[in-house]
């Protein structure tokens, strides 16, 4: 024992850096680069050969541009609409079936937009259900062609207006209650508080759920093409589908990005300008009877948006699922159920080995530094998934070009599921951050102070206490991943096909009774984050 | 002669403010010694120096022959054989107190050796929020003592124990300390916990060490004000120069006369703490009666209990 020990951490002379755990930081920071480097890869491929990008540039850059902002601003605004009315609704009143619909209205999540792209415009289309009662009331004009910017606009809005509806609500719940138990000392009306107080304290989760609805928007890509809107994702699908232009993908990648990035600065500069400190006492708003018409109106709107919004779409697939041929449809379901379960699992794997490794770094080594890689491996989920499919393209392709291999990486199940993780990365990110910050830091020293050594750390401290995090972040990846459309469809392997995919192919080549099957998997499927969502809001 | 701990000129500062400015003391086996101080003294930064969760700036750590840290190294916490109870016992919520203890185990005893140790034979299968502030702390210290530690360290391990309890506690910690054989330092803010079960003390001020003794010396002959003062009430009989000459409040007498007006009278348990004035000085006075405020009494402070400190 005697004489000076081994040196385990990581020296320097004094004023050097001291750096602790060096050979985990060095990881945690290989596994972030790895994570970062496809969308690094779209900046440093701008330089390159742009393929036909000027003639797109052209010809379709404006369209592209023009109908990608009115997407966003469309859908942005009617889901605040939508969205905050509900929140409205159901927080502060009582009225028939308000406890119901603060459920309900949260299940049209459960669709993915492409989904409801081809359900819709097949109830509205000539030979679809309106069309059939309709005529059965001797009514023969009920039918519309809703395939284009309106009805893009209005399918949109009413899967994702549950972003907004759920953000809001919770601020209303359980943030701002004193505030608001203060201003009634102070002799305001109901109707005056909610004006003056309330509404002015909600505008941070509101234009967070509208924010969160718009990068939704952006990364659509099936129901933009089901409607034929052209904008810069589904030209970033065309360049590369059909003309093999990696240059212009990126290129349009870019500006794609731009959009987001400016969307992004623009809600985190709006939240500290309007940030309010949050209250912390957090009993429930009394809600206020509504009686009469007023409940009338109050249950018929709620239930409108709910009937609309998911029972219609929901029993229009089902009668679908009736029309379908049945043999064809249950022979080829288990085996895209299967490449579903297994793009998922492999996927949040990924996810899950990125996200805990980088985690656990932060929290060992403490520094800004560990908090920054932490948090640099969330990035992708700000990003749409066409973005990232190139960027994974450019990543796989030098790969293989480093090891002059031919085309070993790109188009593989391995790209898949690195694309994946690099997309999803960011849905665990938020369960296992929280997690570990509810953990005292003390409980690593204290761990330490009774020997054990980082791996033992990671393995008998911080695994079982994250496991609550670990299983809220692996359903919630496994759950997105058999949602997911755009990235899947860009880099998959030559005829692999899953649950999404085929639904979307299916519906594309107007199969709409095949698609039924598949398209109802994925919105069954898609059903738990929701009623998890329910639970934690409920709890909040 | 060779000290078991040596802690020499350790200095640390976070982001340009000075917290401990060239500390030093030593340690013997089973020694029992307090880091007394305010908050914010740096006394828990020390610790954490010698624990490992934090690495000195100048000076160095050396324990049974071993570098533990200087500027420039600094042994991993988990090899440095030394033990650290923290002030929330930072139980792992997720392990009942037998898995607690057994984690980080080095020695071929069961778990339940040190349960009986710290006298909470049958609890091994509890989780920690099944047990209270008192039976938390004891788990902590056996987890602890199970990984075989050369040095314990416990940081404020009073502080979530009830007054009324502390009184055995202190006896308690004091005797299983003892037992074991080996050095520990303890972090408080409360004199009474220093005094009653410290070997020696350190008294810790903005950083700098002010004095070392046994409990006794410090109280008897503190070296100056600012330990006076935390280790009780005094007054100031004279001043001269750098020095002044102090009296105990406790030693100072009431007697008959008419210099010193009362201002208040609180009482204390046993006794009344006495405030007086006079040209505008202040004093303090244990009484075993109350005064009436406003009343005229005389002093007197005995030679033989005026002390002679550094005004700080």
């Amino acid at each position: 024992m005697a004489g000076t020990s081994t040196p385990y951490s990581g020296l320097g002379k004094p004023g050097f850096l001291r750096v602790r755990r060096g050979g985990w930081l060095i990881l945690a920071t290989v596994i972030a680069a790895l994570v970062l480097t496809p969308l690094i890869l779209l900046f440093t491929n701008l330089a390159a050969d742009g393929g036909s990008f000027d003639q797109l540039s052209n010809t379709q850059l404006p369209r592209y541009a023009i109908n990608t902002l009115t997407l966003v601003a469309g859908v942005g605004l009617s889901t605040l609409f939508l969205g905050t009315s509900l929140a409205l609704l159901t927080s502060l009143y009582r009225f028939p079936g308000a406890k119901f619909f603060r459920i309900a209205l949260l299940l049209p999540l459960a669709f993915p937009a492409y989904i409801a792209a081809y359900v819709y415009a097949g109830i509205f289309e000539y030979s679809g259900p309106l069309h059939l009662i309709g005529r059965s009331f001797g009514n023969n004009d009920l039918y519309a062609n809703i395939l284009g910017m309106p009805g893009l606009i209005a399918v949109l809005s009413l899967v994702l207006y549950p972003y907004v509806f759920a953000t809001t609500r919770v601020a209303i719940e359980s943030r701002y209650t004193s505030y608001l138990e203060s201003a009634r000392s102070l002799g305001l009306e109901r109707n005056a508080l909610i004006r003056k107080v309330l509404l002015p304290l909600l505008r941070p989760a509101i234009a967070g759920g509208v924010f969160l609805v718009m990068m939704e928007v952006l990364n659509d890509y099936g129901a933009m093409k089901y409607f034929g809107i052209p904008t810069f994702t589904t030209g970033i699908f065309t360049a590369w589908f059909s003309m093999g232009d990696l240059g212009s993908a990126v290129r349009l990648a870019m500006y794609l990005f731009t959009i987001v990035a400016i969307l992004g600065l623009v809600e985190s500069w709006y939240n500290r300008r309007n940030k309010v400190s949050e209250s912390h006492r957090s009993r429930p708003l009394e809600k206020r009877q509504l009686r009469g018409i007023k409940a009338f109106l109050a249950t018929s709107y709620a239930g409108g948006i709910f009937f609309v919004a998911f029972l219609a779409p929901v029993a229009y697939l089902f009668y679908l699922l009736s029309m379908a041929d049945s043999s064809h449809a249950l022979a080829e379901w288990p085996k895209l159920a299967g490449s579903s379960l297994l793009c998922a699992l492999g996927g949040a794997a990924l996810v899950l080995l990125v996200v805990i490794i980088t985690q656990f770094v932060r929290q060992l080594v403490k520094s800004k530094y560990g908090f920054w890689i932490g948090k640099s491996i969330a990035v992708g989920y700000t990003i749409p998934g066409a973005i990232i499919a190139i960027g994974v393209m450019l990543f796989s392709r030098l790969v293989d070009n480093t090891f002059n291999q031919g085309m070993i990486v790109a188009g593989s199940f391995l790209a898949l599921l690195f694309a994946y993780a690099v997309r999803f990365a960011g849905v665990a990110y938020q369960p296992l951050h929280a997690e570990s910050e509810k953990q005292s830091g003390r409980l690593f020293e204290a761990g330490q102070s009774v020997g054990l050594s980082a791996k033992n750390l990671l393995v008998k401290i911080f695994l079982p206490l994250s496991r609550k995090g670990i299983l809220l972040a692996t359903t919630l990846v496994v759950i997105d991943i058999f949602k997911e459309l755009p990235l899947t469809l860009i880099l998959r392997p030559f005829n692999f096909n899953t649950l999404a995919t085929k639904a979307f192919e299916y519906a594309d080549d107007e199969m709409i009774t095949r698609a039924a099957l598949p398209a109802l998997s994925v919105v069954i499927v898609g059903l738990i984050p929701v009623l998890l969502l329910h639970r934690i809001l409920r709890s909040r | 002669m060779k000290h078991f701990l040596t802690v020499k000129g350790i200095s640390k500062s976070f982001s340009n403010a000075n917290v401990l400015t060239d500390c030093s003391f030593t340690a013997e086996k089973g020694e029992l010694i307090s880091l007394l101080g305010e908050s914010g003294s740096g006394k828990t930064t020390l610790l954490r120096i010698i624990a490992g969760f934090e690495n000195p700036d100048a000076g160095e750590v050396n324990m049974n022959g071993r570098l533990l840290c200087n500027a420039n190294y600094a042994m991993m916490p988990e090899h440095r054989y030394v033990g650290l109870v923290f002030q929330d016992y930072a139980l792992f919520p997720h392990l009942n107190v037998r898995k607690n203890i057994e984690l980080g185990m080095k020695t071929n005893l069961k778990a339940s050796v040190f349960l009986n140790m710290v006298g909470l034979e049958g609890l091994e299968k509890r989780k920690p929020h099944e047990l209270s502030g008192g039976q938390q702390q004891r788990v902590a210290i056996a987890r602890s003592l199970a990984a075989s530690p050369q040095l314990l360290l416990l940081d404020e391990p009073f502080s979530n124990i009830d007054e009324s309890l502390k009184f055995n506690f202190r006896r308690e910690l004091r005797e299983l300390l003892k037992s074991q054989d080996i050095p520990s330092v303890f972090v408080t803010h409360d004199t009474k916990d220093a005094l009653a079960i410290a070997d020696k003390i350190i008294i810790l001020k903005d950083g700098e060490v002010r004095q070392i003794g046994t409990p006794e010396d410090i109280y008897l002959r503190p070296a100056d004000t600012y330990v006076a003062g935390l280790l009780g009430t005094f007054n100031v009989v004279s001043e001269k120069g750098s020095m002044a000459n102090i009296i105990r409040s406790e030693h100072t007498r009431i007697i008959a006369g008419s210099e010193y007006q009362v201002t208040s009278s609180m009482y204390q348990g046993r006794s009344y703490l006495v405030h007086l004035q006079r040209n505008n000085i202040h004093y303090n006075v244990s009484s075993d009666t109350p005064l009436n405020i406003g009343s005229l009494v005389g002093l007197q402070f005995p030679e033989d209990h005026i002390l002679t400190v550094l005004k700080r």
